[in-house]
């Protein structure tokens, strides 16, 4: 029997789930307990999307969304017992004479307070920047020991707290910029503060601990726009929930922070008799889309030992498939698109495409190696070579193939069977430049070639509103992939950036899968219903979908840009907990909170460039065949070189899915 | 996307989140609104109509639920429209309102149309209000001494090297690339290669921020090219000096191969069209809003939208490749562009810290952690006032962010017992013979009233009257924040007004002397426009300008801890236009995180605007400078 990524079925039935994003541990999700097939899609619109009488992150469809995921990590654990608390701690304002904290203890814990003045607050403020910005934790302790002058309904001039801040220093004579800040007056009084205005407050007594802890998790705001919301709990009893603190946007991103943006967390005091003890904080241990290992072994179109005849100007747009083989642990298939002319060309002249084939069956389980790989050496399908500009005569006859996408079919084993492979291709006689997608299996080896059929296997004259089909991209309906797949493709709609990726349900046997009249087809992701970050298109969708007892799990990665040029990489997820619907229906994709994940500026894509002169032109993703926990995603960049010229570069990344 | 055609387009947060208010009954009725409704109680006005059928969507007093215009002369009585107009002057009011006053429907039915939206400036008939000028790149004055050649017909200059011919047309023109442009009888051709563009930068560098552009440009279109040969011209904007390759921001380029001419937004191709023949001419016209139409032969092709921000120091670049024979090659004709300069809100080319001296000209590091900053011109000179510590001082502007005081002694100090806790957000006023000071007296309760003081002599201390000009009364708890517009025979106080709700909401109020009192101004949706409910936002620290026949109302928004100035238009103190934001982080120096506290002065080619800036750990006094057009404002 065909088996298609059977380690995940075997993995089901054994009673674990693959349902994992980066570094999760997963929680079974509810189908078996509400016997529910739908899903809780929006986990914080304090609704129950799928009528299982559980709401939001009551329902454990939600266990390891950002808005309701429990795991932590600690990111700070300060217990103010250090001889010099300078090492980890700004003292401010840093101008001005030296001055030391007092440190009484209470109840067996060390406090902070009385920062010897009371004339104007003073702060410590973290070193290090504490991530926030995938959810996080802030827990510490409040204690007032002398409440003379003030009571417990009114601020006083005696008070400390634990501030969230993007500042690292303090004006003399101000308070902290605080996203959000909890403070303990001397009375008795708990305010709640954001820009130094009260949100929240709550009162305690004197001369005891108060327990304070301050939750802040991702969300999308109207305007599907990323924020944090804050939730305070104090003394047990929340106090202030689910506050829009701070828009993502405007966390830091340096230091400890690089990753996943964040705070500094403070210390403000002022006066005597309020102190702070034991602070820790904790960042989310749930999904981290945005969290990658660069590995060390950068492809290039040399390295993969592709003749120059067709790929001299320009190499990328991978597609990447990984199993198992008799040999080594791990085989893997690249195939790229690649010309001899460059894509920067294209506005001028016609540029031809054709698609390069390279297997690596020497990875044992690490990285894979640089110069170990089987090539097609020339193309595996198309023209060689593939572009003809400012050739007198051209080769109009030329089709040029683009964008390939591979989908592993596995035995048990994790043996490939098969490749599939899908590609954009453009459709005689239609104008150049006019694609439509070709569907190929079996793909055979690096030295297989591929031929290209006269008509494709899905034309633009099928899809009216496209006037070209682009970056192809293949799931499997079922495990077997024995109902056939979905197509997933930009759709091209005017000669500027597309905004639309559709799919469309294609048949076992290669065959789009008609509905009244048309191809049974879905609108998958609109650009201008992501937010700000995909403003001016989107494209390039690369879809993983797990089958497991309980539902499936749709990931797409696809790039997109605010505005022209600046492309990132992008998450949408989608969920069912009925393994059916594939026949006929994709589950509806929503937007990961925290997108993008991987920044066109970021220092991952830009690393080893100069300047500002790389940018992102293609992803591929998929498992390792050895590990179903480890994604390996890689990330197509083109680099500009000094006086003028450009290169190409496929760098490997990986992302760690922990099992459960 | 329709159900029918088996396409489904999925559903997403927002859509959720709206089916959510519209089962929660919060949605009121389809027809469009102004967002103005909520009426005050302080005050007159709450004046409604029967059949509301032109519903201008004001406040009104007494909880009205809203005002309209519709055949209603009493409001018009009760809000002297010609009497509040910005400019009674503007051609266009008067081709509204002067014709037949008794009618006052013309114009709220004018005006509920040109209010309507954001885009609603575009509707037939509102170019006549000065509000629809604002934030319009089709509401230009030429530039006197434009940055770009008028033209350059390039076949002239046969035999010419490229320099020579630019500065036979009164410009410049300098080869960046690594190959050089030649000239010859077909044009300017611009030498490249396949691995290189040639290129060359025509005039100075231009702000595209504020400035629209008209390029016309004739394309030689390349002789025996066929579909793969690389012959190709172009013109565009550039935001950096070209060197192998031109990064094309906004421009068109002509492939010979494809005979087709591009249109490229952000160096790709945003759309293509038919290249014609050697006679087609094409046209770009950039406006600074971030709108590039395409004519062909003077009919439009389409708009787009680029991105103005990235072009503040625009490159005009011609470029291209050149295989064939310099003969045969794709060429320029001949280019030819207008520039002019517009009205847009967040284009500013200054943003400087403001550095304060006393009256010897020492520089006090301290003062620039100064409130509430003030700028006023008298003609013949600029004043600056600030808050600190209570006290209210002020200087001369002697150039944008140098300020020397005129006193290192308090200008104002609180004398009186509305003011026992202080004075603060100084607003300067001169109404042509003396100096006035709007400022925010607080008692000792903290209470805020709108306190008024005035200097006889330009050098004098300002004397402030015994007790506030404007004090809170009905539901208002506290007033403060004022900003004052003066022109002869109306004052107008805008200021922040905290209800007994805990809210806060701008009021306007008008008077034609500061002997007689403060009339507030009924109907209008300014209130609605600036209530705060919300701890995690803040409006406050008005400035009322008129510019260009317009009011111009700039104010500080908090948004969780960043502040950001945003503007909102109106013509007459009834209707606003929200203009949204006009100065936001700059993202480095004193000023990154935000701006607040802003207050303008209106000048006949600019804008100036003081602010505090937000760094994250304080805030610090600024001055920002615009461009602008104006007929209305200071010659000074």
């Amino acid at each position: 029997m065909r088996v298609f990524v059977a380690f995940l079925l075997l993995a089901s039935m054994s009673g674990c789930t693959l349902l994992n994003a980066p570094d999760r541990r997963l929680q079974p999700p509810d189908g078996g307990v509400d016997g529910g097939t739908g899903i809780e899609l929006f986990c914080d619109d304090g609704l129950d999307d799928d009528q299982d009488s559980f709401f939001d992150c009551e329902d454990t469809d939600c266990a390891e969304e950002p808005a309701c995921c429990e795991r932590r990590t600690p990111t700070l654990d300060e217990d103010w017992t250090a001889a010099d608390l300078s090492l980890a701690w700004v003292f401010a304002p840093t101008i001005g004479d030296p001055w030391l904290p007092a440190r009484p203890t209470f109840d067996g814990a060390t406090f902070v307070g009385s920062f010897e003045s009371s004339e104007e607050p003073r702060a410590l403020i973290s070193n290090d920047c504490v991530s926030l910005a995938l959810g996080g934790w802030v827990t510490t302790t409040l204690r007032s020991t002398d409440a003379t002058g003030c009571t417990n309904d009114a601020p006083c001039d005696r008070y400390a707290g634990v501030v969230l801040s993007v500042a690292t220093d303090l004006a003399p004579g101000s308070k902290l910029q605080d996203e959000l800040a909890v403070t303990l007056h001397a009375g008795g009084l708990v305010l709640v503060t954001q820009a130094d205005t009260e949100v929240a407050r709550t009162t305690t007594g004197i001369d005891q601990n108060v327990e304070v802890e301050v939750v802040v998790r991702p969300a999308l705001d109207d305007e599907a726009k990323p924020i944090l919301k804050a939730t305070v709990v104090v003394e047990g009893e929340t106090v202030l929930e689910g506050f829009p603190m701070s828009d993502i946007q405007d966390l830091l991103a340096t230091g400890e922070c690089e990753q996943i943006p964040g705070l500094h967390v403070a210390v403000q005091s002022l006066g005597d008799g309020v102190y702070v003890g034991p602070l820790t904080t904790a960042k989310q241990d749930c999904a981290n889309p945005g969290q990658f290992q660069k590995q060390v072994a950068t492809l290039t179109g040399a390295s993969l030992g592709f003749a120059l005849s067709w790929r001299s100007a320009y190499v990328g747009s991978p597609a990447l498939a990984s199993s198992r083989n008799a040999l080594s642990d791990v085989q893997w298939d690249l195939i790229v698109e690649g010309s001899n002319d460059p894509p920067e060309l294209e506005p001028v002249a016609h540029v031809g495409y054709a698609l390069g084939h390279a297997r690596d069956t020497s990875d044992e389980g690490d990285d894979w190696s640089l110069d170990g790989w089987i090539t097609s050496i020339g193309p595996k399908a198309g023209d060689d070579p593939p572009s003809c500009v400012g050739v007198p005569g051209g080769c109009d006859d030329n089709v040029s193939l683009r964008e390939p996408h591979l989908l592993a079919e596995l035995t048990e084993e994790q043996a490939l069977r098969d490749l599939v492979l899908s590609f954009a291709r453009e459709v005689p006689p239609a104008p150049p430049d006019v694609f439509g997608i070709q569907i190929v299996r079996p793909v055979g080896g690096p030295t297989t070639p591929v031929a290209v059929p006269a008509a494709p296997t899905l034309s633009p004259n099928d899809v009216p509103e496209c006037t070209s089909l682009r970056d192809p991209s293949l799931i499997p309906v079922d495990p077997e992939a024995q109902r056939g797949y979905w197509l997933f493709f930009t759709c091209v709609q005017g000669a500027g950036a597309a905004t639309e990726i559709h799919a469309v349900r294609i048949s076992r046997a290669l065959e789009v899968v008609l509905e009244g009249g048309g191809p049974l087809r879905r609108i998958v992701l609109t650009a201008e219903e992501l937010g700000p970050f995909a403003t001016a298109g989107i494209r390039s969708a690369e879809p993983l979908i797990s089958f497991v007892e309980e539902g499936l799990r749709l990931r797409i990665w696809f790039l997109a840009q605010s505005t022209p040029g600046d492309w990132s990489l992008a998450l949408a997820e989608a969920r069912s907990h009925d393994l059916e619907m594939l026949a006929f229906e994709l589950p509806e994709a929503l937007p990961f909170p925290v997108n993008p994940i991987l920044r066109g500026d970021s220092p991952l894509v830009r690393s080893d460039c100069l300047g500002e002169d790389c940018s992102i032109t293609g992803i591929a993703v998929t498992r390792r065949a050895d590990d179903p926990g480890v994604l390996r995603f890689l990330l197509a960049r083109r680099v500009n070189l000094p006086g003028g010229g450009r290169t190409d570069q496929l760098v490997p990344l990986e992302q760690i899915w922990r099992m459960p | 996307m329709s159900r029918g055609r088996q396409i489904q387009r999925w559903k997403w947060p927002g859509i959720a989140a709206a089916l959510v208010v519209l089962l929660g009954g919060c949605g009121e009725g389809i027809e469009p609104r102004n967002d103005l409704a909520q009426g005050p109680t302080e005050g007159a006005g709450g004046l409604g109509s029967p059949d509301g059928s032109v519903d201008m969507n004001g406040a009104g007093g007494g909880g009205g639920s809203g005002v309209t215009f519709h055949g209603n002369i009493e409001v018009v009585d009760q809000n002297p429209v010609v009497t509040l107009v910005a400019n009674p002057g503007n051609s266009g009011f008067e081709a509204v309102t002067a014709t037949d006053m008794s009618t006052p429907e013309e114009y709220a039915t004018l005006a509920l149309t040109c209010y309507a939206s954001p885009d609603a400036c575009l509707a037939d008939g509102c170019g006549v209000l000065a509000t629809c000028c604002i934030d319009n790149g089709t509401c230009c004055k030429p530039i006197a001494d434009p940055p770009l050649p008028l033209e350059i017909d390039f076949r002239a200059c046969e035999g010419l090297d490229l320099g020579s011919c630019a500065a036979g047309d009164g410009t410049t023109a300098v080869a960046a690339g690594p190959s050089l442009p030649l000239i010859n009888d077909r044009g300017l051709v611009p030498g490249g290669d396949a691995t290189s563009e040639g290129s060359a930068i025509i005039g100075d560098p231009v702000d595209l921020g504020h400035t629209r552009v008209r390029v016309d440009v004739e394309f030689a279109l390349p002789v025996g090219c066929g579909t793969s040969c690389l012959e190709s011209a172009g013109v565009t904007f550039s935001g950096t000096t070209p060197d192998a390759f031109v990064v094309a921001e906004v421009g068109l380029l002509l492939s010979g191969s494809r005979n087709q001419v591009s249109l490229m937004i952000g160096d790709a191709v945003a759309e293509t069209f038919d290249a014609g023949t050697d006679q087609t001419r094409w046209s770009l016209i950039l406006s600074p809003e971030g709108r590039v139409e395409v004519l062909r032969n003077d009919v439009g092709q389409g708009a787009y939208a680029f991105e103005p921000s990235k072009l503040r120091q625009a490159l005009l670049v011609v470029f291209g490749r050149s295989l064939s024979e310099a003969q045969d090659s794709a060429a320029i004709r001949r280019i030819a562009v207008e520039t002019s300069f517009c009205d847009i809100p967040s284009s500013w080319d200054i943003r400087a810290p403001v550095v304060i001296t006393d009256e010897l000209g020492t520089a006090l590091p301290t003062e620039r952690f100064g409130r509430g900053p003030s700028v006023a011109s008298s003609g013949t000179e600029i004043r600056f006032a600030y808050a600190m510590g209570g006290e209210i001082f002020w200087g001369r502007g002697n150039d944008v962010g140098l300020v020397q005081l005129i006193s290192s002694a308090p200008a104002l100090s609180p004398s009186y017992t509305h003011e026992s806790s202080g004075v603060e957000d100084p607003d300067l006023v001169f109404d042509g013979t003396e100096w006035h000071l709007f400022y925010t007296a607080r008692d000792e309760n903290g209470v805020g009233s709108i306190g008024h003081a005035s200097a006889t002599t330009p050098e004098a201390f300002l004397t402030a009257d015994p007790s506030p000009t404007r004090t809170a009364a009905g539901d208002v708890v506290s007033l403060d924040a004022p900003t004052v517009h003066w022109r002869a025979g109306l004052w107008v106080l805008i200021a922040r007004a905290t209800l007994r709700s805990g809210a806060t909401e701008f009021r306007a109020y008008y008077t034609p002397a500061l002997s007689t009192n403060w009339e507030r101004i009924v109907g209008s949706g300014l209130e609605a426009l600036t209530r705060v409910e919300d701890p995690g936002s803040d409006i406050t620290g008005p400035s009322l300008v008129v510019h260009n026949s317009a009011y111009q109302l700039y104010f500080g928004r908090r948004s969780g801890t960043r502040w950001t100035v945003e503007l909102l238009g109106s013509d007459e103190l009834l209707l606003w236009r929200p203009l949204g934001e006009a100065l936001g982080p700059s993202g480095d120096g004193f000023d990154r995180l935000g701006a607040r506290a802003p207050d303008a002065i209106s000048l006949t080619d600019r804008i100036e605007l003081v602010y505090e800036g937000q760094n994250g750990v304080s805030f610090e006094l600024g001055w920002a400078v615009r461009p602008a057009p104006s007929d209305t404002a200071s010659a000074f």
